[in-house]
């Protein structure tokens, strides 16, 4: 028998993980008061205090922050762990854009048919879009030598992203100029105010549900991180997971794209957000990611207000994607660093 | 515990096995030897119910792995990688229980598991952190954490290609030592001396075919040796226990 090798290292853990929590339940409180109480008058003013008046409105916005902004958490998330790829997200892989493709897609056809898309309709389409952006990304941006390789991953996202704008752009350019405004504005991103009960309900609904099924797969999570060969002999159905995780994500990615368009960063940094402050255990990064991926998301939506624009507020997709860019970049710098390496 | 393969055939790619019929008896230890890409690691997975079979059947202890579960085949089979897979951010202690993630909670199990191949005192760093020689000790750890008193065989691919000399004859030992405990061991491995040193059995792999198998000390002659690899071949003695072949530079 082997003699052991030395004495057992006793780390704090319990009081470190109880500091994350406190320290990301603050952040978000700090981020919801950001929004609730900083904003700007008609003329450009600054201001800092409780508006009775617009509190509904601020209310509104900081619930549609908070779903959309945990949703594309979770599903990025979910992404990195099945992938095994720290650049994976809704809208890197494309299925935020997939998601718009589908539902602008839809829109042509609901308004060539003299109808209108109605808002429960988006989400269902929206995931159908999702999935199949998933599933050509897995499907081109893998290799038999290396399997799923992140770098071959990221540049089939950003084709297939791409692809799918086009088709969203081509869809808005079919409809008439009186009909392009709704559409447009969507696409750069949005977080309604007075949001729509539908979207709303869905994405909590799919929040919901997918915090349960995978805090309860979070040991399952943790065992996909190994190779595939080492998580089947661990006893992992790794095709069954596979299959919940791709409708999940894209289920809660495009319920946060039909309530806010889509939004880049949110998905790809609060995943990282939360394994910073817990390690990496599902246990404790699904409930974590979806925290701040919400207060990411509130305190973007606070920020513009904060920056003086001609003519109101920058949209938030342009805030996401002003972020996102070089979080995106930081993460490929380590990774071409080594710190990913599998 | 034994295991047994009848006529099995499985494809990777360009790549084919077989059909190999194999045995690996109970308490004992088997080397698996041969070229690179002769298919070593193919026929652990195939044994291991990892890979897809084309044709034939794996069985341990008379059971059909395609019969398992999921479940049931990892509380009969443990597999280490040749290069262990870095979990995002998980701690030694996290990753090491991951092998019971299909049997009851036991933290005295993963604790032994930890202290007989030294990385007790590493249980709270994070894997990625680890060097290749203590992952692949910590890889062994969680393979050993599978164990109950259904684990029939454990696999392992290339198990010295990153450990130091010490950890080699330590991890030799092991081997044996689980042997002795009624368990069926398979290694793929290129290290004779290691194989020497803790194998009873060994099969020679050429062209994804075993072209010999049996007792360690009548397969692993010097002849057979040389033909297949095409380098000369000696027997050396004072390396372990008994004389080895190895292949003159």
């Amino acid at each position: 028998m082997i003699e052991p090798m030395g004495s057992v290292a006793n780390t704090p853990v319990m009081s470190r993980r109880m500091f994350a929590w406190i320290t990301l339940v603050l952040f978000l409180a700090c981020c919801v008061a950001a929004r609730l109480f900083i904003s700007r008058t008609l003329d450009g003013t600054l201001c800092v205090g409780w508006n009775r008046d617009a509190a509904a409105w601020r209310w509104g916005a900081v619930h549609s922050a908070m779903c959309a902004g945990a949703a594309l958490a979770l599903s990025g998330l979910l992404l990195q762990s099945m992938l095994r790829n720290p650049l994976a997200s809704p809208f890197v892989l494309g299925l935020s854009a997939g998601s718009q493709a589908a539902v602008a897609i839809a829109y042509i056809i609901a308004f060539q048919a003299g109808a209108a898309l109605a808002p429960s309709a988006q989400v269902p389409i929206g995931t159908l879009g999702a999935v199949v952006a998933l599933l050509l990304c897995i499907a081109f941006g893998r290799s038999r030598e290396r399997g799923l390789d992140p770098i071959g991953m990221v540049l089939a996202g950003v084709v297939v992203a791409a692809m799918a704008g086009s088709i969203a752009a081509l869809c808005e350019w079919l409809l008439p100029p009186t009909e392009r405004m709704g559409l447009a504005a969507w696409s750069l991103g949005r977080i309604p105010e007075a949001p729509e009960s539908l979207p709303l309900i869905a994405c909590l609904v799919l929040l919901a549900v997918s915090l349960l099924f995978f805090q309860v797969q979070a040991r399952t999570l943790d065992a996909m991180q190994l190779s595939d060969d080492e998580a089947l002999s661990v006893g992992v159905n790794l095709r069954r997971m596979r299959w919940a995780i791709v409708i999940a994500s894209s289920a809660l990615a495009a319920a946060a794209t039909a309530l806010c368009g889509p939004l880049a960063f949110v998905g790809l940094v609060a995943p990282h957000a939360a394994r910073a402050l817990f390690a990496g255990s599902h246990r404790s990064t699904l409930f974590a990611s979806a925290i701040a991926g919400a207060a990411l998301l509130v305190l973007a939506d606070a920020t513009r207000t904060m920056i003086p624009v001609q003519g109101g507020r920058l949209p938030i997709g342009v805030v996401c994607a002003l972020a996102g860019g070089p979080a995106f970049l930081v993460l490929l710098r380590r990774g071409a660093a080594g710190a990913w390496s599998r | 515990m034994s295991m047994r393969a009848r006529s099995i055939s499985a494809r990777l790619g360009e790549f084919h096995l077989g059909p190999i019929d194999f045995e690996a008896p109970t308490a004992s230890v088997t080397a698996l030897i041969g070229t690179n890409g002769c298919g070593k690691t193919t026929l652990l997975r195939a044994l291991c119910g990892v890979q897809p079979l084309l044709q034939g059947e794996a069985m341990v202890d008379e059971i059909n792995l395609a019969t398992l579960t999921d479940s049931q085949r990892a509380a009969r089979l443990a597999f280490v990688a040749q290069r262990p897979s870095v979990p995002a951010a998980l701690t030694v202690r996290e990753t090491v229980a991951l092998g019971r993630l299909r049997l009851p909670h036991n933290p005295q199990a993963i604790d032994e598991a930890m202290r007989i191949t030294g990385v007790l005192q590493l249980q709270h760093q994070l894997f990625e952190c680890l060097s290749e020689g203590q992952r692949h000790r910590a890889a062994v750890a969680r393979a050993l954490a599978q164990r109950s008193a259904a684990l029939a065989m454990l696999a392992v691919d290339e198990p010295t290609a990153s450990l130091d000399p010490a950890w080699s004859a330590a991890l030799a030992k092991l081997m044996r030592s689980l042997a002795s405990q009624k368990l069926t061991v398979i290694v793929a491995t290129h290290d004779f001396a290691f194989a020497a040193a803790c194998c009873d059995r060994a099969a020679l792999m050429q062209r994804g075919r075993v072209v010999a198998s049996g007792a360690f000390d009548e397969v692993m002659r010097t002849q057979p040796l040389s033909e297949l690899f095409a380098t000369p071949f000696t027997m050396v003695s004072g390396l372990c226990e008994r004389p080895i072949a190895m292949p003159c530079w």
